[in-house]
């Protein structure tokens, strides 16, 4: 008997192959259709092929989750890599909505507190403040950076992000003391998190911040540097040097 | 005509490979590892409330769904409670024969299937503690065990200076020693990866993290020590396995050995994770066996020469443990350049085998550097309002720390991205409801609780906790028994997957 160990094992090993199978159907497949748009949806530009390929993805998720009866959140998922899709695709009006509705899926399964719903919201404000819609962006900010600043706290890039956003919306509309007010407090922050942040949100951000640093509202850019646009860029740098040297 | 010296080579490398060991030092390993094991189901019966009940702290329905590849285990959602209660005596009373030497191997099989079960259940707390329990038990299913030693040896029914003089198949005891290799390897060198340990600031984060014992003792006066401390760690642990080449009774094998043996001790004392540190610090057992052979075979006396057992391993069981050792390899090889693709396979093939391990120990320590405490008032209706510590609502131990973990933007575990929320609802209510649950005395009748917490990283930029946040983890009304939660917002009829 006991030379049959090792062939009990490998059976008792090899039987659990097809119940892993039927077990992860959904839920690995899920992943790995939302993982596959969500590779794609996160390049800064996208072509039609990869637009067509993400779109597959969300399709084929969405109906793998229909098959499974799943009730989770991960439908709001779906819904929210719809909307950034839908943005990359230069739809903002549905990009917004389909946002707007991912975020009331995530309250729904989540609750009214949900960090998720939270993000959601700035998401939308960011794309508002990006069509211009300033006084709309500034009441989500208002809204919801408190809940994500919580949660993620205060030095998390996207907390600080979403600070300048709302600073560069107010500037826009000329509510420079209470911009002011806002940058004040963040700005040894945002230089600190500049490493992580594209090149467009640094170039806008330091104009805001170059029109309240004219107006002496703020401080002046640090380390001699002429304006804040460059002040923010040469923090990028300095960030990106440091983690190739550490590399 | 040219394969023959090749084959004599390989013939050289398999006898070298099996050459003989004292089957003396194999059974104290097991009488060690048979006790740890024994202690484990102990901490896994005080533990029984919190986790492995379906009243504790993990809805293990919903773990089930997020960990779909838990489902397989002798547990299942809705088993009575003497069931559970049921398996986990049987995995105790493996580990009483592995102790005894009483079939010590049936003893291990049992007590590592229930152990293996009891993980797959309670996932989401899993740590590098049970998965050490689960490797000893399975060594023990290889091992050379059972020879000397045993309860005849106690009771009087065999000679302990006859057992003194008996050698086994030194197969398996190699075949260990590569996984002790591949061990520290992977712990020691991907610490290099973590920019905190590069920093030499990792240790001291570590220490103040809350599942560390000595957390808040450590202030930033002592970092220039804990830097030594840092590097030390660094630089030995890769270095450890090292002193298995070298020859019995060489001065630096011991210094090695020393060395060892204190590394292990300390970091239970200071950071916890006992059970690890402990099945290390046996491995020694192993380490030394010739030197530990050659004194009990010296305290024994007379003349005899070594006797050879006629142990022969199971037929496969050297090929299963060599495949076991490749697919080891393979599944550390996370974050490795090329061979990183292959790592999730592995993974599975070994958590499928019921050996999965993952060593790459505290080298997650720049992802992991949170901190949390918190401040817990309790207004009972028409009474004072008083506080109670931390600990009566969240366990101040590694799983403790664990379970807190899903409440913050960390996951000890992979929950796919949105279904955090879900987790951490779960953890939320099911916190509040122990709580009421276990403080009846002390809440009375009705009233509310605010959880107030203090959330931080510790890293370079924050050092002594300064900068943690507040945060309002929750609040909720209570009556008899009976939760209601106020914040956050917790859907009522909140479905599972």
């Amino acid at each position: 008997m006991r030379d049959r160990w090792v062939t009990v094992y490998l059976v008792l090993v090899v039987i659990q192959i097809p119940l892993y199978f039927v077990l992860g159907k959904y839920p690995l497949s899920f992943d790995f259709a939302t993982k596959d748009a969500e590779t794609v949806l996160r390049r800064p530009i996208i072509n039609e092929a990869d637009r067509e390929r993400a779109r597959t993805s969300l399709d084929e998720a969405e109906s793998l989750l229909k098959a499974s009866g799943d009730r989770s959140s991960r439908d709001a998922r779906i819904e929210m890599d719809r909307g950034i899709l839908a943005w990359k695709e230069g739809d903002s009006e549905q990009a917004i909505e389909r946002l707007e509705k991912a975020r009331e899926m995530f309250m729904e399964k989540h609750g009214a507190d949900s960090f998720h719903a939270a993000a959601l919201d700035l998401r939308v404000g960011e794309l508002l403040y990006l069509k211009r819609r300033y006084g709309e962006a500034i009441s989500r900010f208002r809204r919801s950076s408190e809940p994500v600043r919580e949660y993620l706290g205060p030095r998390d890039q996207f907390s600080v992000r979403m600070i300048f956003r709302e600073v560069s919306a107010l500037v826009a509309l000329g509510r420079n003391g209470e911009a002011a007010e806002l940058a004040h407090e963040n700005l040894a922050l945002l230089l600190k998190v500049a490493g992580e942040q594209d090149d467009a949100f640094l170039q806008m951000t330091g104009g805001s911040l170059n029109i309240l640093s004219l107006q002496g509202l703020i401080r002046k850019p640090p380390g001699g540097a002429k304006s804040w646009k460059s002040a923010l860029t040469e923090a990028k740098k300095e960030a990106r040097d440091l983690e190739d040297h550490q590399i | 005509m040219e394969t023959e010296p090749q084959n004599s080579k390989l013939q050289q490398l398999k006898d070298r490979f099996s050459s003989p060991v004292a089957a003396a030092p194999v059974d104290l390993f097991r009488i060690g590892a048979g006790l740890l094991v024994i202690v484990y189901y102990i901490r896994l019966f005080l533990e029984f409330p919190l986790y492995t009940s379906e009243n504790g702290i993990l809805d293990h329905e919903l773990h089930r769904e997020i960990f779909w590849f838990s489902k397989l285990t002798l547990f299942y959602p809705g088993s009575p409670a003497f069931y559970k209660w049921g398996l986990l005596l049987t995995g105790f009373a493996g580990a009483l024969m592995l102790f005894a030497g009483w079939r010590p191997k049936l003893g291990a099989a049992v007590s590592w299937i229930i152990a293996v079960s009891v993980h797959r259940w309670n996932f989401a707390v899993i740590n590098l503690d049970d998965s050490s329990i689960t490797l000893l038990l399975w060594w023990c299913l290889f091992l050379p065990i059972g020879n000397t030693f045993t309860y005849k040896t106690f009771t009087g029914r065999s000679d302990w200076r006859r057992e003194a003089h008996l050698t086994v198949d030194g197969f398996f005891v190699r075949a260990y020693f590569c996984n002790l290799f591949i061990y520290y390897l992977t712990a020691g060198l991907t610490k290099l990866t973590s920019a905190l340990w590069r920093e030499g600031l990792a240790l001291y984060v570590v220490l103040n993290l809350p599942l560390a014992r000595t957390k808040g003792l450590w202030s930033p006066d002592h970092i220039t020590m804990l830097w030594f401390g840092n590097h030390l760690t660094t630089i030995l642990e890769p270095l450890f396995p090292f002193i298995l080449f070298l020859p019995k009774g060489h001065p630096v094998k011991y210094l090695g050995g020393i060395t060892w043996f204190f590394f292990h001790l300390a970091i239970p004392i200071t950071i916890g994770v006992p059970y690890a540190n402990c099945g290390l610090i046996l491995a020694l057992l192993l380490v030394f066996h010739g030197e530990i052979g050659d004194h009990l075979r010296k305290r024994a006396g007379g003349a005899e020469q070594p006797r050879r057992l006629n142990w022969k391993a199971p037929r496969g069981t050297r090929s299963l443990i060599v495949a076991y050792l490749l697919t080891l390899t393979l599944a550390m090889q996370k974050n490795v350049p090329v061979l990183d693709a292959v790592w999730e396979p592995a993974m599975a093939t070994l958590y499928l085998g019921g050996v999965a391990q993952e060593y790459h120990l505290f080298d997650w320590i720049d992802r992991f550097n949170w901190t949390i405490e918190h401040d817990i008032e309790v207004s009972p209706d028409g009474k004072e309002p008083f506080m109670v510590t931390s600990d009566e609502m969240f366990e101040k131990s590694v799983r403790g720390f664990i379970v807190q973990s899903y409440l913050l933007p960390m996951r000890w575990m992979r929950v796919p991205r949105p279904l955090t929320g879900e987790m951490r609802n779960g953890i939320l209510k099911r916190s509040a409801q122990r709580f009421v649950e276990t403080h009846r005395e002390l809440l009375g009748d009705e009233g509310a609780v605010v959880v107030t917490s203090r959330v931080g990283r510790l890293d370079h930029d924050d050092l002594s906790g300064e900068q943690l946040w507040p945060v309002n983890l929750m609040k909720f009304r209570y009556r008899g028994e009976n939760v209601e939660f106020l914040h956050p917002h917790i859907p009522e009829n909140e479905a599972h997957p």
